[in-house]
């Protein structure tokens, strides 16, 4: 069995210059970085932005495009937390604790150095894990009948609570309308149209497509307007780049350590980017010999943080891969491409499309060593895309967004999708709605209401089935105890990524004098 | 700057909701009734509007209660909403005057309300990145952009 894998792996790294996804892999790296590094614009976005181009290539060609936007991006935003004390998204904001420090005492290029090693390595660590650990949930996964793929849905529903921010409330609140609206559309059981208003366009649904693209590119880029007059940070600048040998030694231990905490934190679905940096910046610094000097300007403060994401961006593969579960944001978007392009995530994707997702597998591996070249060789030229004028960028992403919802049918309507969810994600958003669980819901929603129905026809209508089988069992304990602790956590208002956003922001405050 | 009181806002958002709610109950007692398969068209709709209440009711009833209160501020107020008023207007537009003339158009009326008062950018910019998107768009990845009476290629 072993053998097999090794052999898929190698086809896979030949096929990835066969199908020119190394190509489109190379071409979402750098677009990435360059939006990953620029404040306001995520990985998110980006891979909503260039999900219409997927569906023009291959599909493993596609899916490097989309994993090389989330791993550039991911590792793009180091750049701006370094040179400018301002996170380039948020899995960067643990980065700048002691990025910026460093930045501050002529050291930039070291933490740059740093920075990308460790997301490189990071990232490494998280393919290898990925590809050797994927396979054998997708296996488990095979077992899985209608009643636990109910279940499982259910479980990557509760995963909500994870997401939504400060209120638990409106993160279900959220979650509700991303379900409800998956209900327009013929009904998946017995096809009958459901809340159409006699619209030809509603009949097959709300588009994913277009709603991606409005809730994470326009209300985006309706954000950035709201800065549209707010002058550049002065930047720091690049003296030396590189580390040496006893540094890379002295570092590499925190690499490790937090490399496979995140994988592991972006292998439990519903944790993000973002908590993975700040458990593994935590975790640096509680086992550090002074960990006063955290905070100060200490290389491990940004090889931690940095390793981790880059580590949870390969870890939150694993559960979209292989159940068909996103953790956050960024792979929701991801599994929306992966339907887009015909594919349907889970473990059959492994039985029936061997080639391609071991494509992906030496794709992300390979992510990381570009990455490497790239953010060494290129980092001077990357420190000046944080000086690109932010208004053109906002210009042309609205644009390429209304285009981009109009490409996929050459349907209009499409674009009307879009700038309601553009506006609605916008509003939401300020309204402290979180967007992520619409996404969640969106896509869960049908795979909970097909497979219910499929259950319930198995057991004759008894919903007794979901309490006679191990493994569906085993689930509902699991769902039992994430919503009862997901509860308890909120009420104590236990959140790390809450605390250092708002530990970041202060920083930011006090720097700009407010 | 635009200052509400965020219990208004959810308090609105609560009663919208619930009411919503009701609206999708009615509408699906309608549908189907059950034949072979015990979920009818009907049945997963309901389940997630009853929730969907309960939810609105907690909304509605912490709102007045006054929890969770965020203020919204919405800086430059006046440029997000003349935006999305243009993006209307350009999805309009581009159906009668097509991709090229109207893409012009929006690129330099967003650029000029973000006080891009360097007209040689502000006009080279627009034609420039007009026609490379629709480069992008028709040759690479063979999607026709809508035509109109000003198209020119």
């Amino acid at each position: 069995v072993e053998e097999e894998m090794i052999d898929l792996l190698f086809k896979g790294f030949a096929n990835l210059f066969i199908s020119g996804s190394a190509l489109t892999l190379l071409t979402g790296i750098i677009f990435g970085i360059v939006l990953g590094s620029l404040p306001g614009l995520t990985a998110t976005m980006g891979i909503a932005l260039l999900l219409p181009f997927t569906y023009t290539v291959s599909p493993e060609a596609g899916l490097s495009l989309l994993i090389g936007i989330f791993a550039g991006g991911i590792y793009g935003g180091s750049v701006s937390a370094i040179l400018l004390k301002t996170p380039g998204t948020p899995a960067a904001g643990a980065t700048l604790l002691d990025g910026y420090p460093l930045a501050q005492r002529r050291n930039a290029g070291k933490a740059l150095t740093v920075a990308t090693i460790s997301s490189a390595l990071g990232g490494l660590i998280g393919a290898i894990t990925l590809t050797f650990l994927a396979p054998q949930i997708a296996k488990v996964a095979l077992l899985f009948g209608p009643p636990e793929y109910v279940l499982l849905a259910i479980y990557g529903l509760t995963m909500i609570s994870y997401v939504s921010g400060k209120s638990l409330i409106k993160g279900y609140f959220s979650g509700l309308f991303g379900l409800l609206i998956a209900t327009i559309g013929l009904d998946p059981i017995n096809g009958f149209p459901r809340f159409t208003f006699g619209s030809l366009n509603l009949l097959n649904g709300i588009a994913l497509l277009p709603v991606l693209i409005g809730l994470f590119a326009i209300s985006q880029a309706l954000e950035s307007t709201e800065t549209f007059d707010e002058k550049n940070t002065t930047q720091a600048t690049i003296k030396k780049l590189g580390i040496s040998l006893k540094e890379f030694i002295h570092i590499l231990p925190t690499i490790i350590k937090s490399s496979f905490i995140g994988t592991f934190v972006g292998a439990i679905p519903g944790t993000g980017t973002d908590i993975a940096a700040f458990l593994s910046y935590g975790e640096a610094k509680r086992s550090s010999k002074n960990p006063e000097k955290f905070g100060t300007g200490v290389i491990e403060g940004v090889a931690a943080p940095e390793a981790g994401n880059n580590g949870c961006v390969n870890g939150a593969l694993i559960p979209m891969f292989t159940l068909g579960i996103p953790g956050e944001a960024a792979t929701a978007v991801i599994l929306g491409g992966l339907m887009v392009l015909g594919l349907q995530p889970g473990p059959l994707l492994f039985k029936d499309n061997p080639q391609i997702i071991y494509t992906v597998f030496a794709s992300t591996i390979t992510s990381n060593l570009i990455m490497l070249v790239l953010g060494i060789l290129g980092a001077r030229i990357f420190a000046k895309i944080l000086s690109l004028p932010k208004n053109i960028i906002t210009t042309l992403i609205f644009v390429f967004a209304i285009v981009g919802s109009y490409s996929m049918r050459n349907n209009v309507f499409d674009i009307w999708t879009t700038i309601i969810f553009g506006v609605l994600g916008y509003f939401m958003s300020k309204a402290e709605y979180p967007i992520p669980p619409v996404l969640l819901g969106m896509i869960l929603g049908p795979m909970v209401e097909s497979n219910l129905g499929r259950t319930l026809l198995i057991s004759e209508g008894s919903y007794a089935i979901f309490f006679q089988r191990p493994i569906s069992l085993f689930f509902i304990v699991i769902i039992v105890f994430t919503v009862i602790s997901s509860v308890r956590k909120k009420d104590k208002g236990e959140n790390p990524v809450l605390q250092i956003n708002e530990h970041s922001e202060e920083l930011r405050d006090s720097e700009n004098g407010i | 700057m635009k200052h509400k009181n965020s219990n208004y806002v959810d308090l609105g958002i609560g009663i919208f909701v619930f009411f919503l709610t009701i609206y999708i109950y009615i509408i699906t007692s309608s549908y189907p009734e059950p034949n072979i398969n015990p979920v009818a068209a009907s049945t997963f709709p309901r389940l997630l509007s009853t929730l969907m209440c309960i939810v609105s009711l907690v909304l509605i009833y912490r709102a007045l209660k006054g929890k969770d209160s965020v203020q919204i501020v919405i800086r430059n107020y006046k440029k997000v909403l003349s935006i999305i008023g243009l993006l209307i207007i350009y999805t309009l537009a581009l159906m009668y005057i097509g991709f090229t003339l109207s893409t012009m158009v929006l690129m330099f009326i967003i650029l000029y309300l973000f006080e891009m008062r360097k007209y040689r950018y502000s006009i080279l910019i627009p034609i420039i990145a007009a026609f490379v998107i629709q480069y992008i768009f028709q040759k690479f990845l063979n999607v026709p952009l809508p035509t109109g009476i000003f198209t020119i290629i």
